[in-house]
């Protein structure tokens, strides 16, 4: 009876606050990564640059070994509201994908946006597909408000080959938060 | 519960600690396997687990009845288990490290490798040959002049192209004018299936930049090259050659083989590491739920196991405190229920002799405290009788012996007490006891008795001895000798008086009654025939002789006839120094003796005339045994306690050792004229006066002491001991 009383009343707690604690930490410790993160905007559109901070070397060699590699890219628009949570609103999701064909040596880039497969002989021109985004539109201006001021997020996957993770994988190995700017319309 | 025991919760807790410092996941977030965190979590669960149960046994000041085998057990069974997972997850880490250090030899790698470069060599190959020819084509002048003809030398041109068609072996080969519409076309499948495509990439490609390109197509698992050449006319390209060629399908398949190989290979190799670390995790994982199920179980079932043991201890605490009700109520079926059901009946079973014991314990100590009692009666009733008293055992030792015996035989000695043997004691200071038992212990009766003569301080004591025989019987159990010793001086010398005086009183009878006549005779004879008997002389000495020893002998009557009829004496008041000063005039005539009259306060109470006559026949006595040359008599008195002590004493010849011990009896003389009575007399006086008379010193000088009580009750108390 004291064993149980124990565990439920002391053990698990202290157990879950203490996981809590460690998760801060390491959330903390991950919002260090740097990335570039510009936006620019036209009388009726709102770009944005991006260059995001990985490990290059990585994917290259992987992709040379002949996984594919898939950047899973999130834009989000949210509506800053001091005394609430932010309004969503917009939600941007696009994938770009690189198939290795080790035989040929020729590398299939596959962009969600257009679904159209392109091919090129350079590594470095496909991890710049991966991973450039250049001018990159992302919401009509008549959508925002003006005077106001809006939260707009890029958040990266990086999934490499296509194993077959549990459900839980994308729990744990979700998209991440790589850069975040304010936009603030006249 | 042992401090050890109890800290090694604590212990374990640490080691946990520490091992999860040491398992704690590096690099960055994304690259820890979730195993790895859900360990960590299990780690620290079970250290805290540890920790709290650790903490409350420290803080417990006394352990409850089977904690500690609870204790023990779960260790034991969380150590059994922990000991046999560790060494197995450290031979699965040891057999996985040699099987990828094996997997991803490098001859495998290498091999790979080089199956790579030739599925790639293979499809370089027959794409540069492709490309290669489609170039020798596209410039060939007699296809450009076709081409340049048309519409109208469509059959030189498609005779052309069947003749490149089957000198190379292409599957297809196609020309496209520039606004992508196909002008010609061959292929060995017959143009029945022919079907115009639009341009690809690198169609366009190589018609913008006017090169040669090519690319690979999949159609469903076949895969074809195709290569694009431009046709140039007059540095103008007006046409798009396309031809494609059938890869062997049987090559594909190996050359795909190769490189789906060589992508595992290599993704595999990528992940070696975390492949590694997610079997360590995962057996980690497993060990820990496994160590928590276990533990859990342990700890139900050692509680299971151990409640019976906890009651059973409860239970004897009880009974070691004296609680005999103690009863274990729930009773499991098995050895343990066996043991609880042994320990009930042993409960009651004493519980019921305690009871037993306890009526017999009130019998006892009633029984005792009796006993005690009748030892008490018996222990104060030896102790206030006369009778000396001792119990010998079987063995001849001394169980019990009185304090009157002691007295009888004035033993001072502590030698005569219980547990000593009486023969061996008895040899050296009491010789006739010694003879007296040896006697009793070697004859065939039951009993014997005997009158022992006991000379002590000058006077002799008649000691009756009587013997019993005593045998074991049933109640007793004791066998031994039962000796009673009574001091029967006082009663000899009274039957030794009476039968004296018996005689003494006959004979005084007998000769008194003719010794009167015979004087008077004697007297008549002188009287008459003094005058007619010569010579006269003689006749006077012979009558006178018979006078004188009628005269004698008359005395000799009337001291017998006073020892046998001494009158009771009549005790009063008496002023000694009246009695002193009657001796003094009465013995004046002697210069030698010499009377003591200082004391004029001192009182005895007795008769004065038996007093004095005591006095008269000690003096007589002292006067008979001194003369007049340089000898005196020295006659006083003292008061010693409660009594008056005369005391004589002379400095004349002294009694001998022989006569000392007959000085008291009666008709015992030491004179030759002497009736022996005067003492005997003496005595008698003394002691129905309550007093005694005793031989001081036999010689230089001789002295007697006359003891007389003081009070009226003394004289009453010792005559009553005496009648006693």
């Amino acid at each position: 009876m004291f064993l149980m009383n124990t565990i439920f009343s002391r053990l698990i707690p202290n157990s879950l606050a203490s996981l809590v604690f460690l998760l801060l930490i390491f959330s903390n410790a991950y919002a260090e990564e740097t990335s570039q993160f510009h936006l620019n905007a036209s009388q009726t559109i709102v770009y944005c640059d991006i260059t995001p901070s990985f490990n290059q070397k990585d994917i290259i060699q992987t992709l040379q070994e002949g996984t594919s590699v898939l950047f899973s890219w999130h834009i989000s628009i949210e509506h800053i509201q001091p005394y609430w949570l932010n309004k969503s609103v917009a939600d941007i999701p696009f994938n770009r994908q690189v198939i290795p064909d080790l035989l040929t040596q020729q590398w299939t880039l596959n962009d969600s946006l257009t679904d159209i497969p392109t091919y090129t002989l350079s590594i470095s021109q496909a991890v710049e597909f991966l991973s450039h985004i250049h001018q990159f539109p992302i919401i009509d201006k008549s959508l925002l408000a003006p005077h106001n001021a809006y939260l707009i997020t890029v958040s990266l996957n990086i999934k490499k080959g296509h194993r077959d993770h549990g459900w839980w994988h994308d729990i744990w190995h979700g998209e991440y938060h790589i850069a975040s700017s304010i936009l603030n319309l006249p | 519960m042992t401090l050890w025991i109890r800290s090694l919760p604590i212990v374990f807790a640490v080691l946990l600690c520490i091992l999860t410092i040491g398992l704690w996941p590096t690099g960055h977030i994304q690259d820890v396997p979730i195993l790895a965190w859900i360990n960590i979590v299990l780690l620290l669960i079970i250290s805290m687990t540890l920790s709290i149960y650790g903490i409350y046994l420290l803080r417990q000041i006394s352990s409850p009845p089977g904690s500690r085998l609870r204790a023990k057990l779960v260790l034991g069974l969380v150590g059994m288990l922990l000991i046999p997972a560790g060494t197995l997850q450290l031979a699965a880490n040891q057999m996985v490290e040699r099987g990828m250090n094996t997997w991803f030899d490098m001859r495998v790698d290498t091999l790979l490798d080089r199956a790579l470069k030739l599925a790639q060599g293979f499809y370089s190959r027959i794409d540069q040959d492709l490309q290669r020819t489609i170039q020798q084509y596209s410039q060939d002048t007699l296809l450009i002049s076709d081409l340049a003809g048309l519409p109208h030398g469509y059959r030189h041109l498609n005779s052309r192209l069947n003749d490149i068609i089957h000198h190379e072996g292409w599957d297809n080969l196609q020309i496209y004018d520039r606004n992508e519409r196909l002008i010609a076309a061959l292929q060995l499948e017959g143009l029945a299936t022919m079907q115009a495509e639009p341009w690809s990439q690198q169609a366009r490609l190589s018609f913008t930049l006017g090169k040669v390109r090519s690319e690979l197509v999949h159609h469903g698992e076949e895969e074809m090259m195709v290569a694009y050449a431009p046709i140039f006319i007059q540095n103008h390209v007006i046409a798009l050659m396309k031809a494609s060629v059938t890869l062997p399908s049987e090559l594909i398949q190996h050359a795909r083989a190769v490189e789906s190989d060589y992508r595992t290979y290599r993704s595999l190799e990528r992940n070696r590491q975390s492949i590694r670390k997610t079997f360590t995790q995962s057996m980690l994982f497993i060990t820990l739920i496994v160590v928590i199920g276990v533990g859990f179980i342990a700890i139900i079932f050692s509680r299971h196991l151990t409640r019976p043991i906890g009651q059973l201890a409860c239970a004897l605490e009880q009974v070691t405190e004296g609680d005999f009700n103690a009863h274990i109520p729930q009773v499991p079926d098995d050895d343990l229920g066996a043991l609880v059901t042994s320990f009930n009946r042993m409960a009651l079973r004493m519980k019921q002799n305690i009871e037993a014991l306890e009526h017999v314990q009130v019998d006892l100590t009633q029984a005792l405290k009796s006993s005690q009692q009748r030892q008490y009666v018996l222990e104060t009733l030896l102790s206030n009788l006369q009778n000396g008293v001792i119990l010998i055992n079987e063995e001849g030792e001394i169980r019990l012996i009185n304090q009157s015996f002691r007295q009888l035989f004035g033993l001072s000695k502590p030698e005569w007490v219980a547990g000593k043997a009486l023969a061996k004691i008895a040899a050296h200071s009491l010789p006739l006891i010694a003879s007296f038992y040896s006697e009793l212990h070697e004859q065939q009766h039951h009993g014997l008795q005997r009158e022992l003569e006991w000379t002590m301080d000058g006077k002799v004591y008649h000691i009756l001895a009587r013997g019993e025989r005593l045998k074991a019987s049933e109640e007793t159990g004791f066998s031994g000798y039962l000796l009673l010793f009574d001091d029967v001086t006082v009663l000899s010398d009274a039957q030794k008086n009476r039968a004296w005086a018996e005689v003494a009183q006959r004979l005084a009878h007998e000769i008194k009654n003719p010794l009167t006549p015979i004087k008077l005779a004697a007297e008549r004879l002188q009287r008459r025939f003094r005058q007619q008997v010569e010579p006269t002389d003689i006749f006077d000495r012979c009558t006178g002789a018979i006078i004188g020893q009628t005269e004698r002998l008359q005395r000799l009557v009337s001291d017998f006839s006073t020892l046998s009829r001494l009158p009771e004496p009549h005790c009063k008041a008496v002023a000694c120094h009246t009695l002193l000063e009657e001796m003094r005039d009465l013995y004046s005539a002697y210069p030698r003796v010499k009377i003591d009259t200082l004391a004029s306060n001192i009182y005895a109470h007795c008769d004065a005339d038996q007093v004095r006559q005591v006095l008269i026949n000690l003096m007589e006595n002292a006067l008979a045994a001194t003369s007049e040359q340089q000898q005196t008599i020295h006659l006083y008195i003292k008061q010693e306690g409660q009594s008056i002590a005369f005391h004589l004493d002379d400095n004349g010849e002294g009694i001998s050792d022989i006569h000392q011990a007959h000085l008291f009896d009666a008709y015992y003389s030491t004179k030759a004229e002497g009736s022996g009575l005067g003492l005997s007399i003496a005595k008698r006086i003394a002691d129905e006066h309550g007093g005694d008379l005793l031989l001081m010193s036999p010689a230089n000088p001789t002295h007697f002491c006359l003891h007389l009580p003081t009070h009226p009750e003394q004289t009453t108390l010792f005559s009553d001991t005496e009648n006693i």
